[in-house]
């Protein structure tokens, strides 16, 4: 009984997981950031009892995604923000529609396109407000974006 | 075997090209905002004068010089009694214009702003500076350390950031915090009365400094 259960143990192991969707990133080298220097600012100019001191900042993106490798294909596309050492990031933006408006943290992906791809690049603009602790935040600091892609199966 | 090794191999090498393929990252430099100091002792300013920072209004210099004084009664002269001091100037808060301080009363606020750890040093410092003695002009002085005061805040417990002490030596230290902290006190001052000195107006100027890292 005991060896049957071991065995049963091993083919259930065997089993292959559920298929998860395989992801791409995108060619995103034709974006261009329009103010790439932010400089954060503090929300108040004072700190409050209780209260995060928070820095805010913003800039603006033309993304320009590169997606005819997949044109034809339905296919969800992801915002990603690398991990910051220091202080925790929250990116939010506002789009013209092509791709959705969202917010993510750092170390974060979240969903700008679910759909067809029906065009090979995609074009929107990205009004990003950047905000961070700012008793964390270093003098300077870089913000890393990137796209990655989850086609369907033909 | 063999075969199959090459065709997994085969696969795998697709897939890091796949992954390559027109990789890139827009990015973006961010600079944290600067520093700032704020002490405010006595009588302060805001830049739309009866608005507090709640209400989008902010600081501004003021070169007032509070005064803090008491008259001695001449049969109580040296008697060893304290006397309450009075002082003048604003008694509210500049954070949201809260009655804070009472009548005769010294407000004193003060905070530093950093965004970085700074090192390990967060740590601002408010220091009182004096010249000498209190002196009538004519030669005769009383020590500086015959004022002290306490420290309280309407509305506060019984922490004070800005703690009871009194005039020891010129440049202590009378209060330390951390930075991004809103830190202030209502400080009410005593003369000691400890010693007979001749009659006359005895004074001198109190400069309070605030140094952050």
């Amino acid at each position: 009984m005991t060896r049957l259960l071991a065995l049963a143990a091993l083919l259930f192991a065997l089993l292959p997981a559920p298929a998860a969707a395989q992801a791409y990133p995108v060619d995103d080298s034709a974006s261009q950031v329009l103010d790439g220097n932010v400089r954060m600012r503090w929300d108040d100019p004072v700190p409050r009892p209780g209260a995060t001191s928070t820095m805010t900042g913003r800039m603006t993106v033309i993304v320009r995604l590169d997606v005819s490798p997949w044109l034809g294909r339905n296919a969800r596309i992801y915002k990603k923000l690398a991990p910051q050492a220091q202080a925790p990031v929250l990116a939010q933006w506002t789009t013209r529609g092509v791709l959705q408006p969202g917010q993510l943290r750092d170390g974060e992906r979240t969903l700008v396109y679910a759909g067809p791809i029906m065009t090979a690049m995609l074009e929107d603009t990205f009004h990003v407000t950047l905000q961070a602790d700012g008793d964390r935040l270093p003098d300077h600091s870089r913000l890393e974006f990137t796209f990655e892609i989850e086609p369907e199966s033909p | 075997m063999n075969r199959i090794s090459k065709t997994t191999g085969g696969l795998l090498l697709l897939a890091g090209l796949l992954a390559c393929q027109g990789a890139a990252a827009y990015q973006a430099n961010i600079s944290a905002d600067t520093r700032a100091l704020y002490l405010r002792v006595g009588t302060g300013s805001m830049n739309f004068e009866g608005f507090s920072y709640n209400q989008g209004a902010r600081p501004i210099n003021n070169p007032t010089v509070q005064t803090v004084s008491v008259n001695v009664p001449a049969a109580q002269v040296g008697n060893g009694t304290d006397l309450q001091m009075t002082g003048n100037g604003d008694l509210v808060s500049h954070l949201d214009n809260y009655l804070f301080c009472n009548p005769g009363q010294i407000y004193i606020g003060a905070f530093f702003r950093r965004p970085t750890n700074g090192g390990g040093n967060n740590t601002a410092t408010v220091t009182v500076n004096w010249p000498g003695d209190l002196d009538n002009g004519a030669g005769d002085t009383i020590p500086m350390s015959q004022i002290r005061w306490t420290s309280s805040g309407n509305g506060d417990g019984a922490f004070q950031p800005f703690q009871t002490d009194s005039f020891r030596s010129s440049g202590q230290p009378i209060a330390t915090f951390g930075r991004n902290q809103w830190n202030e006190s209502c400080l009410t001052f005593f003369y000691g009365n400890d010693q007979v000195v001749a009659a006359g107006t005895y004074s001198q100027v109190v400069t309070y400094t605030l140094s952050a890292p």
